[in-house]
């Protein structure tokens, strides 16, 4: 594998007494897509930041091929949660601003606001945007960047699933002319578009690995109708359920033999997680720390 | 368009050479100079659209002189003096407020991890929202001075050289209240509150001088103190400059003094100063932020 594009050793941040972020390892090659994944208040944006160059860490440290984030112009691209774009301004003349800061701006968000469908609103102030097209605004400012990494805070908050699959393209277009990518998300569904997860909560970095390696860290899913559901809570960790789609879904217990669970059940099944399933074991269940399936 | 269509400027890892650190020069000048003119396009943009920011600005200094010399008798003289410190109070609200504002809103949003990660020059960012407060400004001073004009105060241009020398103390003294600013709205931290506590220190800088050195018998700070003062040293010269009043000589506040020295070593002193707290209060990663 080439040398990483981005590294991050030991890294910690801290805002007075309070550590956001402590100890974490990271590193993306160049290619490479990897997705931050993890809940709400975590510290991934703070993480995202500091390995951007937008904060500079407390402790550890970041390093490029071109050396710390941020003193090259142009080095790399950016994508700050809410934050890129003036509301009095139009989406056009934001654009034209971040055009002159960077040095590596393209004409590539031409392409881009036509692909986000946002083109005819261009000449609209941002400040009567919606949420979802404010953010498809900002992608096409980031992706515009041509940047050897790319670290994107939340892409796909507040975006619609056609777009979500839109962005997970865009990235995997990304991937293809080698660039490294870092985005952070709490939505499973951004796994998809992922080279490697990483998984962090409140522990840090809980696990991290391939797609595969990291489905197969979690035990089997036990899965029956909502109204069932008293049924299965003993089969599964904790006795902890989710709800899904007219049905309530929870892990095996590692103590529990898959092949007993359905024993003249027929309403129970037992599937392969999804990723939400992933999302849910390391966010609710798991406090193995450190655990890395490869 | 495909992706590899797309305009790239970044540059290969080739050895550097000497024409490699010349070319290397040039294209950092030209960075600097795209990053300046982004702030300055942005603000003035941004402020065109801020009606609150252009009443306070441009609107309130010419309705003050208005209303005080609508109730008060002034001698051709100090109606003049009068006009130019009303005309350089708005200079001061313009330079505060214009600058200040999106600074505030740029803190507010923590825009400036943003900047940051594109490694733009603190230079680049305090020169390009400095123009653009000029611009406002200027705006602001002549539209004063037109309205005292307007109004019979004997104010107006007699020469490239009175003209040169005020435009430079008008460029001085906003340099310094930019400056100031920046410490302001980094303890504001919100654009409401720093609007507000900005045109607070404009108005009371021109109180608290006796109208910007022009009237000190109204002045609260003693006459020493007041003399020494940028806004002070600024205005008296501005307006032994444009007043165009035959014994306006003869008037103390308008004594041969040097005031342009003091006057541009503040701005000096100020630009530095403006520079090195945009680094270290605005784009120094460690801070606590």
């Amino acid at each position: 594998m080439s040398d990483p594009a981005l590294v991050a050793e030991s890294l910690g941040r801290s805002f007075g007494d309070t550590t956001v972020v402590d100890g974490i390892d990271l590193t993306v090659a160049p290619g490479e897509v990897v997705v931050l994944l993890g809940p709400n208040g975590t510290g991934k944006s703070v993480l995202a930041s500091c390995l951007a160059g937008g904060l500079s860490p407390s402790e550890g440290s970041v390093h490029t091929p071109e050396g710390e984030p941020a003193t090259t112009p142009g080095a790399m691209s950016y994508l700050l949660q809410d934050g890129l774009c003036l509301d009095r301004l139009t989406g056009r003349e934001n654009v034209a601003f971040y055009e002159k800061l960077n040095p590596s701006f393209t004409d590539r968000w031409r392409t881009l606001v036509e692909t986000f469908d946002i083109s005819g609103q261009l000449d609209d102030r941002v400040d009567r945007y919606s949420g979802g097209t404010r953010r498809k605004l900002e992608l096409a400012i980031a992706l515009s960047v041509e940047a050897p990494v790319y670290v994107l805070d939340e892409p796909t908050a507040a975006l619609d699933l056609t777009t979500v699959r839109e962005v997970h393209h865009q990235l995997s277009r990304l991937r293809d002319r080698g660039k490294a990518v870092l985005m952070t998300t709490h939505l499973p569904m951004d796994a998809d578009v992922a080279d490697r997860i990483v998984f962090m909560t409140d522990a840090g970095i809980v696990t991290t690995g391939t797609p595969e390696a990291i489905k197969s860290s979690v035990p089997p899913v036990v899965e029956t109708s909502l109204g069932n559901a008293d049924t299965i809570s003993d089969d599964v960790i904790g006795g902890q359920l989710f709800r899904g789609d007219g049905v309530v879904r929870g892990l095996l217990d590692p103590t529990t033999d898959p092949s007993t669970v359905t024993d003249g059940r027929s309403e129970v099944r037992v599937t392969d997680p999804t990723y939400a399933d992933v999302f849910n074991y390391y966010t609710h269940l798991d406090r193995r720390a450190g655990d890395e399936p490869g | 368009m495909t992706d590899s269509d797309a305009t790239v400027r970044l540059d290969g890892a080739s050895p550097p050479t000497e024409t490699d650190d010349r070319s290397s020069v040039g294209r950092s000048g030209r960075n600097w100079v795209a990053q300046t003119s982004g702030f300055t396009y942005r603000t003035l943009r941004d402020v065109s659209r801020s009606w609150t920011v252009l009443a306070v600005a441009v609107g309130l200094p010419p309705v003050m002189y208005l209303l005080v010399t609508a109730t008060r008798e002034f001698d051709p003289t100090t109606k003049g003096l009068f006009a130019v410190g009303i005309a350089v109070l708005g200079a001061m609200i313009a330079s505060l407020t214009v600058f200040g504002s999106q600074l505030a809103v740029d803190l507010e949003t923590d825009r400036f991890a943003a900047y940051r990660s594109i490694a733009v020059r603190p230079s680049a960012d305090f020169a390009g929202r400095v123009t653009a407060g000029l611009v406002v400004a200027g705006l602001a001073l002549v539209f004063g001075l037109g309205v005292g004009a307007l109004d019979g105060a004997p104010v107006g241009v007699t020469g490239v050289l009175p003209t040169a020398v005020s435009v430079v103390s008008f460029l001085g003294l906003c340099v310094v209240f930019m400056a100031v600013a920046i410490p302001i709205v980094v303890a504001a931290n919100n654009e409401q509150y720093a609007q507000f506590v900005l045109s607070l220190v404009a108005v009371f800088g021109f109180m608290l001088t006796g109208y910007n050195g022009m009237l000190p018998s109204v002045a609260v700070l003693d006459g020493s103190v007041v003399d020494l003062l940028p806004n002070v040293l600024a205005t008296r010269t501005i307006a032994v400059q444009l007043v165009t009043s035959q014994s306006v000589t003869s008037v103390g506040v308008a004594a041969e003094r040097p005031r342009l020295a003091p006057l541009a070593v503040y701005s000096v002193v100020a630009a530095a100063f403006g520079v090195l707290l945009t680094r270290w209060q605005l784009y120094d990663r460690g801070i606590g932020r």
